[in-house]
């Protein structure tokens, strides 16, 4: 993905930018990232398998996320599982979906349909 | 840094209800593209055989039934977007292509017909047959050519030529049948014959420029 810009891809899908979210602090496999997702919104978001990878797919041919070859100790690994991680496009794509949320967050409060935190 | 669960793989902890949920879901996997089905359909199975084990020892069968609904859901969006992935565009323009003809169609017959119906009478000869060749072998040419090219028997840009090949014998046979029809001595009208060969070539002409015209520009061959 040389010389492409992180904004050429925004608007992310929420399910794309929940995915970076999930990676952006750890190698996770497809259930891990569903786990965490879960969690972070409260039960939320709920990826289903088919967004889950339609999604991965998609985004792993525009180079955001990358296959990890590490793998855990045979105790706690499942040879079916793939493991994923934020590329460092991935991670300025994110940043780029981040900010332009948070503009879209300030114009709604300088309209006052938010509170000021 | 890595994370776990810390829980046992699915394998290790199956209910029937859950083996049955994995059977099952297995077989709907087939909604999927054979590739994706290929690349992601191992893990996809075993995502949700996780999440029928965590949510069945949760809540039990009315937590499974959510799992399910929320999965169906997610299956038929899914699997629609990827059948679609990729082929958006040759659809949306399959449907433009749709779209003009049935206007086209809707004009010739609300508007141009009336017109052609009201003086057709005091034209020439040759001009008239010339508009009822021109109208009759444009049904016929659109006709094969639409099918030809929604059922992609043939690629984009031989659909022209072979659309004239096809209309042609349609054309010749039916004019051939009109003219027995009229009993002996069967003569062939030669002013038809031109009319008809005439409005075949126009609409091969029209149809090759189309297709030329959107045919994308390839790159420059490297130095």
């Amino acid at each position: 993905m040389a010389g492409r810009e992180p904004g050429e891809l925004l608007p992310l899908t929420p399910a794309v930018f929940h995915i970076l979210l999930a990676l952006a602090d750890a190698e996770r496999h497809g259930y891990g990232i569903i786990k965490e997702v879960e969690a972070r919104t409260d039960g939320a978001v709920r990826l289903g398998p088919g967004t889950l990878y339609g999604s991965i797919k998609r985004m792993l041919d525009e180079g955001m996320i990358e296959e990890s070859d590490e793998r855990p100790g045979p105790e706690s690994d499942d040879e079916r599982r793939r493991y994923y991680r934020l590329t460092d496009f991935g991670r300025r794509v994110a940043t780029a979906e981040a900010e332009r949320l948070s503009r879209l967050v300030a114009s709604a409060r300088a309209k006052r349909l938010l509170s000021r935190a | 840094m890595k994370t776990w669960d810390g829980q046992p793989g699915p394998g290790k902890s199956r209910g029937g209800g859950d083996a049955l949920s994995r059977r099952f879901y297995a077989l709907l996997l087939a909604a999927y593209p054979r590739e994706f089905r290929r690349e992601y359909g191992g893990e996809m199975l075993l995502v949700f055989t996780e999440r029928c084990r965590d949510e069945t020892r949760a809540g039990g069968r009315a937590a499974l039934a959510r799992v399910w609904g929320e999965t169906l859901a997610d299956l038929a969006l899914s699997a629609a977007r990827e059948r679609l992935d990729g082929r958006g565009d040759a659809v949306m323009r399959t449907l433009r292509t749709v779209v003009l003809a049935l206007l086209a169609y809707a004009f010739a017959l609300l508007v141009a017909a009336p017109l052609y119906v009201r003086y057709r009478g005091s034209m020439p000869t040759f001009a008239a047959t010339s508009v009822d060749a021109l109208i009759s072998v444009g049904v016929i040419f659109n006709f094969i050519y639409l099918l030809l090219t929604l059922t992609r028997r043939v690629g984009r840009a031989r659909a022209p030529r072979v659309t004239l090949v096809v209309a042609a014998v349609v054309v010749a046979s039916l004019i051939a049948l009109m003219t027995a029809s009229l009993g002996p001595p069967a003569r062939v009208n030669l002013e038809i014959v031109v009319a008809h060969a005439l409005s075949l070539l126009l609409w091969f002409t029209i149809h090759s420029w189309w297709v030329l015209r959107r045919r994308p520009v390839e790159p420059p061959a490297p130095a």
